[in-house]
């Protein structure tokens, strides 16, 4: 009869506890982490999961954190997913925040960040200040420093500006879209430029919060706008989750053309002398004339989508896919200059814009299977690996 | 896993499009239409579980038989089960299988609400070109937020703690008395005093497991739980309607219409368990007699 009975108790377990064998269980390890980072100096400051690192990248200790770091949020369950923003000065971070499990952004200042301080990074300020304050939506786009205020969109449609000093919001009340924005925001004299997934891009008055345009305003349907936009020269190009590049005129929000890519398309190109470089979800990287969008230079296949804006530098277009392959094509011509892509680790995805010292590609993969994040050197010239953080165990 | 959740994610995109973006429709609509898919899993399953209730005063027999000879007995019960074709694993692989479609649902679910952006790259993968026009999908569905568990911080934030509290458990507590209900309906009941004692056991335990899922994960898991409980409830109720007026057995070991050409059931072996929903005989033993002498 016992065994009778504990046969069942062990039936009844393993029912309950398989689904969340089978859940864990189901395809590859998940990414958990689209981490950010800055970079300064000799320093990168890195936001992800729950931990802000700095890392040297420079000399013989590149890839070693700097004393003090890192720190960690002040709860678990808050974790930190895209780029932080230095102060001026480079003492100051300021850094947005998503609640796992849950919808409540916050903004956090971190003082004392410089290299060599003797004094640990602290906290200056967390917003909301107060219990009448309130993000309602996660931070997923990074914080935009512009004459002493900070710009961000967050996961509920919602446009902040917060002065940086202390926190205090800097609109009386924050611009509010229909959906949630998870890019990040762009910033000129007047404006601030936010791409929505309400299927609008919208301008926005800089000294009060109010909406200037908005795109497309003629009953046009396009589709969500996931990607953070890209400004240049009086021109607003922002990337539709269906596939459509369009370039918007910033003064009055009036369509100057749109180019229908074969993916989707999310964060916004690079415009390097009068040329655009970005990517799509399908795997492909185009060269398109920045002014009329009809004359593709070129294009080529790259194994996994493209989320990034890819980077150019001398001459070299750099951009990552989420199938953990990084490449380098000449840009003008669209020709590899590395006998083959970088390959990261396994199933993580390079969805992060690199950035270029005078010999070093820094990069920074998401995160897969809950590993912790790394940064790499790579040589710029060639692809290869020459340092990471934290360093290979011996 | 993937095979099933892909199909899944643009079922639920095309549901919400269909039913004028309103994704809790597309929740239910989706889980009646799981529910009939699965329904040639499930409908064996009740058979197979109601054949053992109609075969329980037979087994009893057995065991009073067999008294404390545990051998004989199974061997008996494996015959009277044999020659009733009712599998006695027969509830497990559905079960299992029911289950794999519960999480490979939960995971189109929050798959398909991509409430991060990882989530939407991943998603990026896997919907049809056509449906990705409705991205994103508006989560919201009175006081919760469908992907998420719990309801809406912009709610929680102008009540006070208690009536917050009070309606996060509105869905879980519906979780709980739709599962009882259903589970109350489809057991079966039984002759055998612990097992009559387990079901009940059962029929406490899996409800608040459920309420506890309803809890912890996304509010449109409950919904789920709720349309395939209450759907679950109807089929239930329907069969045992059916089979309360025209027991399986019975229906089984009737001779078929000749009309239909269907052969009436092989009559049972000398040495086979004697089987009928309505036999009230001693039974034969299964087994050779010759055996019993050895206890």
């Amino acid at each position: 009869m016992i065994r009778f009975i504990a046969r069942r108790w062990l039936l009844v377990v393993s029912l309950v506890v398989l689904p969340f064998v089978l859940a864990a269980c189901g395809g590859p390890p998940p990414v958990t982490s689209w981490p950010g980072y800055t970079v300064q100096g000799n320093t990168a400051y890195l936001a992800s999961a729950n931990q802000l690192v700095a890392v040297n990248i420079a000399g013989d200790t590149a890839g070693n954190a700097l004393n003090g770091w890192p720190i960690e949020s002040a709860n678990a369950a808050i974790g930190f997913y895209t780029n932080p923003a230095l102060g001026p000065d480079g003492k100051i971070m300021y850094v947005g925040t998503e609640q796992m499990n849950g919808n409540n952004g916050q903004v956090v200042a971190y003082t004392s960040i410089e290299r060599g301080s003797e004094i640990r990074p602290n906290l200056k300020w967390s917003y909301p200040l107060t219990t009448t304050d309130y993000i309602p939506g996660n931070i997923y786009g990074a914080i935009v420093l512009d004459e002493d205020v900070l710009y961000f969109g967050d996961g509920k449609g919602a446009v902040f500006a917060l002065k940086a000093e202390d926190g205090r919001p800097y609109w009386p009340a924050p611009f509010n879209s229909k959906a949630r924005i998870w890019s990040t925001v762009v910033v000129d004299e007047e404006k601030v430029y936010a791409a929505s997934q309400d299927h609008h891009l919208y301008a926005i008055n800089k000294s009060n919060g109010n909406q200037v345009w908005r795109f497309p305003n003629d009953g046009t349907e396009i589709d969500a706008l996931v990607g953070s936009p890209t400004l240049y020269d009086g021109t607003v190009y922002v990337g539709s989750f269906g596939g459509v590049l369009y370039a918007v005129n910033a003064d009055n929000g009036q369509l100057k053309w749109s180019y229908k890519a074969e993916g989707g398309v999310w964060d916004g190109p690079a415009l390097v002398d009068g040329t655009l470089y970005f990517g799509d979800q399908g795997g492909n990287v185009y060269a398109l004339d920045a002014a009329s969008g009809q004359n593709k230079k070129w294009s080529v296949k790259v194994e996994g989508g493209v989320k990034m804006t890819p980077l150019v530098d001398d001459g070299i277009v750099y951009v990552g896919t989420d199938r953990n392959r990084l490449y380098a094509f000449k840009a003008a011509s669209g020709q590899s200059i590395w006998p083959e892509a970088y390959k990261a680790r396994e199933g993580e995805s390079l969805l992060v814009t690199p950035v270029v010292t005078n010999t070093t590609l820094i990069v920074l993969p998401s995160l897969a299977g809950g590993n912790p994040v790394r940064l790499i050197g790579l040589n710029k010239n060639t692809g290869q690996e020459m340092w990471l953080y934290p360093a290979r165990q011996q | 896993m993937d095979i099933l959740i892909s199909p899944l994610v643009n079922m639920l995109l095309l549901l919400y499009g269909a039913l004028g973006n309103s994704f809790v429709m597309a929740i239910i609509v989706a889980t009646i239409v799981i529910r009939l898919i699965t329904l040639p899993l499930t409908l064996p399953q009740q058979r197979n579980s109601r054949k053992m209730a109609e075969l329980a005063p037979q087994l009893e027999e057995l065991k009073k038989k067999y008294g404390n000879d545990r051998n004989k007995f199974a061997q008996a019960q494996m015959a009277l089960y044999k020659e009733n074709k009712v599998n006695m694993f027969g509830g497990c692989l559905p079960l299992i299988l029911q289950l794999v479609i519960m999480i490979a649902f939960y995971q189109a679910l929050t798959g398909s609400l991509a409430t991060n952006p990882l989530q939407l790259q991943q998603l990026s993968h896997r919907v049809l070109p056509n449906l990705i026009s409705l991205i994103p999908i508006d989560p919201h569905f009175l006081i919760y937020d469908l992907g998420l568990p719990g309801i809406l911080p912009s709610v929680e934030q102008g009540l006070s703690p208690l009536v917050a509290q009070l309606l996060v458990f509105i869905l879980p507590a519906l979780v709980v008395v739709t599962t009882y209900l259903s589970q109350k309906l489809m057991a079966t009941p039984s002759a055998d005093p612990s097992q009559a004692s387990m079901t009940r056991q059962m029929n406490i335990i899996m409800p608040m497991m459920f309420g506890l899922f309803a809890l912890q994960f996304a509010s449109g898991l409950s919904i789920y739980f709720i349309v395939s409980n209450v759907v679950g409830a109807v089929q239930s109720w329907f069969m045992l309607r059916r089979w309360k007026q025209k027991p399986l057995l019975a229906a089984e070991t009737a001779p078929a219409p000749t009309s239909k050409g269907s052969k009436p059931l092989p009559a049972p072996a000398d040495n086979k368990a004697v089987v009928s929903s309505k036999a009230s005989k001693p039974l034969k033993s299964p087994v050779g007699d010759g055996n019993k002498k050895k206890e």
